[in-house]
């Protein structure tokens, strides 16, 4: 029997073939864009591929493959000036796998049919721009990270009107993100957002935005937001909810709290500030966020061979992240050489967590600077450089040493410890050089481009990279244990928007 | 020895310069050229200038003729090239802009009384890395695609 998920995804490739067929059948109807990146990075230490754990150290080297394919069909052509109704579909099918590059192999199964919108113009109001279907939208990124900062709407399925003009770009948007929030655990979850951006003279950008999130109470319903009373949250933390509770209680598990119902809220608030055209200044960006998170749904523990259900919305719905992000893009010298330097910094604090290191309780600043020399104009040597700096704020997260301690309090072996390692900060260095071939000529940011390159990466956390390393201190580990703080790699890749 | 090696390289950088556009000095039988490009919202006409005009006159240039603005239609001329060109964004996919910049180009040759077109539509996909980037960039970012695009309708100029 063939599930659900596996049924929509057969039928999205489906749809995609038909719908990229018939771009193909008539060029004047429709057309295909899109994206990739694939590379080839033998690793003698023992790694997966990438030089580091994630893209706060850069994305060049720290990110897999990855392959988009978008697709735009005319179905009313955009006359210019006419005023007549225009109207055109998008579909957007991507995928973090290509066959040979990564152990997804290629499959359609890891591939998602991630944007499909219509999109009208010049019905009911001229000048406005209708959407419904996925409704993403952001202003600008980071180009160096891969990080998109002030994205607004990402998570949302509705209807958005956008006007734009010369000095100006509003838009308007609302729909459900329940399907995104939790796939799983479908729950209505309302939300809706604003951003406009300015362009008081054509050196300035200047945007603002916000998206707010609302789960409504909904009694009965058990993929709504609830609570389970009387949770401890070490007790959670540690998964005996529920044996403290037979402990404190004795025989009567039959009589374990129900979950109360409540409604949870959630919301996100950007801004941008842009400028650039002067001089060697290509273009400065300046990004400031701040999201409360979604509180989480559920989670089960086992005990005494029966599974329970924990509704932790009130243990989760005190998450927010603060991130502040620069770009600057400098050409240095006309046609000889370009310079990108960019720097971020992130404050994820949890409100209801005070005792374990998370995810969600902790910060990080970085730099990644790139220069490109245009040796000629299609032949390039890249150089980039990061720094980074990683923080719990409730003790340690890392290991340092092959043998470190994996559960401690207060650096401390303790097997109740709800701490990990012996380090409560990642300090990471990565180094990147190599030659570039870029068809289409100058840009640092030009397209495509073929990239032989060397990656050097030291941490203070062993083996800061993904592996398959037996971390086990066991006696009888058979594999024994190493430890590294530097890890080199060579890469031959290529990057390619089409 | 790394500071050394680092300044080496950029002098190399700079040693091997990149040749800057320059006008083409082509003397041939010349072709006149009439290019515009048309607001998608407005329809209006505005003209084309910089490196999308550039690359339209290196592509006469090459064969042998030299391209010639003229101010309106090339009806008039015994070689004439008209270009119309428009720029419209198509998403924003993994941090840059796609544009699709769509020219349509007519080749208008006057021979013995009779007037003989050709017409051929392309579609240049360009990348833009920031959202105040517009038409200009585009139609800029598109030059080097539209040189070689050109190439096959004016290899029957005569």
């Amino acid at each position: 029997m063939i599930s659900f998920r596996a049924t929509a995804r057969i039928c999205a490739v489906m749809w995609w073939f038909v719908f990229a067929g018939s771009s193909v059948a008539s060029a004047a109807e429709g057309t295909v864009g899109g994206y990739f990146r694939v590379m080839t990075r033998p690793d003698f230490q023992g790694g997966d591929g990438k030089l580091g754990y994630w893209n706060l150290y850069g994305r060049l080297m720290n990110e897999g493959p990855y392959v988009a394919l978008h697709s735009q069909l005319e179905l009313l052509d955009q006359q210019p000036g006419s005023g007549d109704v225009w109207a055109r579909v998008h579909a957007r099918v991507e995928g973090a796998t290509v066959s040979g590059a990564d152990s997804g192999g290629g499959a359609l199964s890891e591939m998602r049919l991630s944007q499909l919108y219509t999109e009208v113009g010049n019905i009911l109001l001229p000048d406005v721009v209708f959407r419904v279907g996925t409704l993403e939208s952001w202003m600008g990124d980071l180009g160096l990270y891969d990080w998109r900062p002030t994205s607004l709407l990402g998570d949302t399925v509705g209807l958005s009107g956008a006007l734009h003009g010369d000095k100006y770009d509003l838009l308007l948007g609302a729909g459900d993100s329940g399907f995104n929030n939790n796939a799983d655990r479908y729950n209505t979850l309302f939300s809706g957002g604003v951003s406009l951006r300015l362009r008081p003279i054509a050196q300035v950008e200047i945007g603002m935005g916000a998206q707010f999130r609302y789960e409504p109470a909904v009694v009965g319903n058990v993929n709504a937001p609830h609570q389970t009373p009387e949770v401890d949250y070490t007790d959670w933390l540690r998964g005996e909810v529920v044996s403290s509770w037979s402990a404190d209680n004795p025989g009567q598990l039959q009589n374990f709290p129900d979950p109360v119902s409540n409604s949870a809220e959630s919301s996100k608030f950007v801004g941008y500030l842009g400028f650039g055209g002067l001089g060697p200044l290509v273009w400065n960006s300046l990004f400031v966020s701040y999201e409360r998170l979604h509180p989480e749904s559920v989670t089960t523990e086992v005990h005494e061979g029966v599974e329970y259900e924990l509704f932790v919305s009130e243990l989760t719905d005190e998450r927010s992240v603060i991130t502040v992000a620069e770009e600057i893009h400098l050409t240095i010298s006309p046609n000889v050489a370009e310079l990108v330097l960019s720097a971020i910094y992130g404050l994820h604090i949890d409100g209801d967590n005070e005792i374990s290191p998370s995810d969600h309780a902790r910060s990080y600043m970085s730099t990644v600077n790139r220069l490109q020399l245009f040796l000629t104009p299609r032949f390039h040597l890249l150089i980039e450089g990061s720094l980074a700096k990683e923080s719990s704020t409730n003790g340690n997260q890392y290991r340092d040493h092959s043998d470190s301690i994996f559960d401690s309090s207060d650096g401390v072996s303790d097997s109740r410890g709800l701490e990990y390692g012996d380090a409560s900060e990642r300090r990471t260095a990565q180094g990147k050089v190599g030659v570039v071939l870029n068809p289409s000529g100058i840009g640092i940011f030009a397209r495509p481009s073929l990239r032989l390159l060397y990656g050097g990466q030291w941490s203070s956390q062993s083996n800061a990279f993904g592996n398959s390393f037996v971390e086990n201190l066991d006696q009888y580990n058979s594999f024994g244990n190493v430890e590294r703080h530097w890890h080199h790699m060579v890469s031959a890749e290529t990057e390619v928007w089409f | 020895m790394f500071r050394v090696a680092f300044f080496s390289l950029i002098l190399m950088a700079c040693s091997f310069r990149a040749p800057q556009v320059s006008p083409v000095t082509s003397s041939g039988p010349s072709v006149g050229l009439f290019s515009y490009w048309v607001d998608i919202d407005s329809g209006e006409h505005f003209d084309l200038s910089g490196a999308f005009d550039v690359a339209l006159i290196d592509a006469i240039g090459d064969l042998g003729f030299s391209g010639v603005s003229t101010d309106g239609s090339v009806e008039g001329e015994v070689r004439g090239l008209e270009v119309k060109a428009k720029a419209s964004l198509f998403s924003q996919l993994q941090g840059q802009f796609r544009w699709v910049v769509s020219v349509e180009a007519t080749l208008v040759q006057n021979s013995q009384g009779e007037q003989s077109t050709e017409t051929i539509s392309v579609d240049i996909p360009v990348y833009l890395r920031y959202q105040h980037q517009g038409e200009a960039e585009a139609f800029e970012a598109a030059a080097p695609a539209l040189e070689r695009a050109l190439t096959p309708l004016l290899i029957g100029l005569r």
